[in-house]
């Protein structure tokens, strides 16, 4: 048997909402139980005095990627089976550059926003009506956008690929980098004052 | 330093360093008879033509269509913004650019299934990556859209869905009445790759309509 189970047909299609349900589900489960909830915790990151965030994500992505590595290695995974989203250069850019303000300015992305709603946390629920008027304007206004955001597609292209160097050798320099900033974090974090939340 | 991060950073650096001595895919790897019959008799190359048409119909990116029929029968018919690439000419260079995109789903399609498998055969033998044959080839996928039938009243909420997607798809790729279709012309000017194997390396390309 080799993964992906559904797109190889070992799950059928049918599951896929209930899946994404199940993970949805989990995923909400484990940001509140790491304290992404709060948004003074997301904020640390910003000023420094907490790089929770930036560590939980890491390890999650670097957890995933060796584990990805190890599986298509092993044959229990086929890579090419796995989508990839399409990188359009213009709308990733400024998509990033919004999102990063608002999540500067809010406190929260959109999926700590939902976790903080959860346990009715009165800032996040303000910020999830913000995020639907954002979500509505820009459905509204979205002939007046599309041209930049079909713009400049390069399909399912990768870092590894665009620097042509083997996937492996990507993933360790990768590891190297999360590590530098795991390490950078908790100096930054001892010199910035500590902020009681 | 607590000695749990100490040990978590450890194993991260052992598998991380050890993903570096895992060996390259071999690209010859096809090879071997025994895994060459496991992808053939393997469905999983077969994309549905109702998918394609989604694809198509909601111009989803990445997505490359190639019609490998002979010209004879490609400038008959064909399905639009498909490229032409006969099979005598997949190994040319410009359908070699076309073929090796990365990122892109490169879906084959002929009358049948016949000659598109065997171009998928020949792409996944030099290690193509996202490579596929659209399911009952062009036959099936006229029929789908022509011959589309109404589930009628007792059909389940799936069935009448499809079928409205499937006279949304006819109404997309043709136009006029029924058992008087005619195709849609292509927007822009066909992509029509003819460099036979027998001619040498591949310098030009042509284009038509």
């Amino acid at each position: 048997m080799t993964g992906p189970l559904i797109p190889m047909g070992f799950i059928p299609e049918s599951w896929n909402m209930a899946i994404a349900f199940l993970l949805g589900v989990t995923f909400g489960f484990v940001l509140e139980a790491s304290g992404f909830s709060s948004s003074r915790k997301i904020m640390g990151t910003f000023f420094g005095y907490d790089f929770v965030v930036m560590r939980v994500f890491f390890t999650g992505a670097i957890t995933a990627m060796v584990g990805i590595i190890y599986f298509d290695y092993m044959g229990w995974l086929d890579l090419s089976m796995l989508y990839i989203n399409p990188f359009f250069v213009y709308s990733a850019i400024l998509g990033g550059v919004i999102m990063g303000l608002g999540f500067s300015l809010g406190g929260y992305c959109p999926g700590t926003s939902f976790a903080g709603v959860a346990i009715g946390k009165i800032d996040a629920m303000v910020f999830t009506v913000g995020l639907g008027i954002g979500i509505f304007i820009f459905s509204e206004l979205f002939p007046l956008f599309e041209g930049i955001y079909n713009s400049h597609n390069m399909a399912s292209a990768t870092i590894y690929g665009i620097l042509g160097m083997r996937n492996v050798v990507f993933g360790f320099l990768l590891i190297l980098a999360a590590l530098a900033m795991f390490f950078a974090g908790t100096y930054i974090e001892k010199k910035v004052k500590k902020v009681e939340y | 330093m607590n000695w749990k991060y100490i040990y978590a950073i450890g194993v991260t650096l052992v598998l991380g360093a050890g993903m570096l001595f895992l060996p390259a895919k071999d690209p010859d790897k096809l090879g071997h008879p025994e895994k060459m019959l496991k992808l053939i008799l393997d469905s999983s190359r077969y994309i549905s033509p109702d998918a394609i048409n989604g694809w198509l119909m909601y111009d989803e990116p990445g997505l490359v269509l190639i019609d490998v029929r002979p010209a004879s029968q490609a400038m008959s018919f064909a399905i639009p913004e498909s490229v032409h690439i006969p099979l005598d000419s997949l190994l040319s260079g410009p359908a070699m650019d076309i073929l090796q995109q990365p990122g892109a789903d490169k879906v084959f399609y002929s009358n049948e299934t016949v000659l598109a498998d065997q171009a998928w055969m020949i792409c996944k033998r030099l290690n193509m990556d996202r490579i596929w044959v659209m399911e009952g080839g062009l036959n099936e996928w006229s029929d789908l859209l022509l011959h589309t039938k109404d589930p009628g009243e007792a059909a389940s909420a799936e069935d009448k869905e499809m079928y409205q997607f499937r006279l949304a798809a006819r109404e997309f790729f043709f136009s006029g009445e029924e058992g008087k279709f005619k195709a849609r012309p292509f927007k822009a000017p066909r992509r029509m790759i003819q460099v036979p194997l027998e001619n040498g390396p591949a310098k030009k390309e042509k284009r038509g309509h």
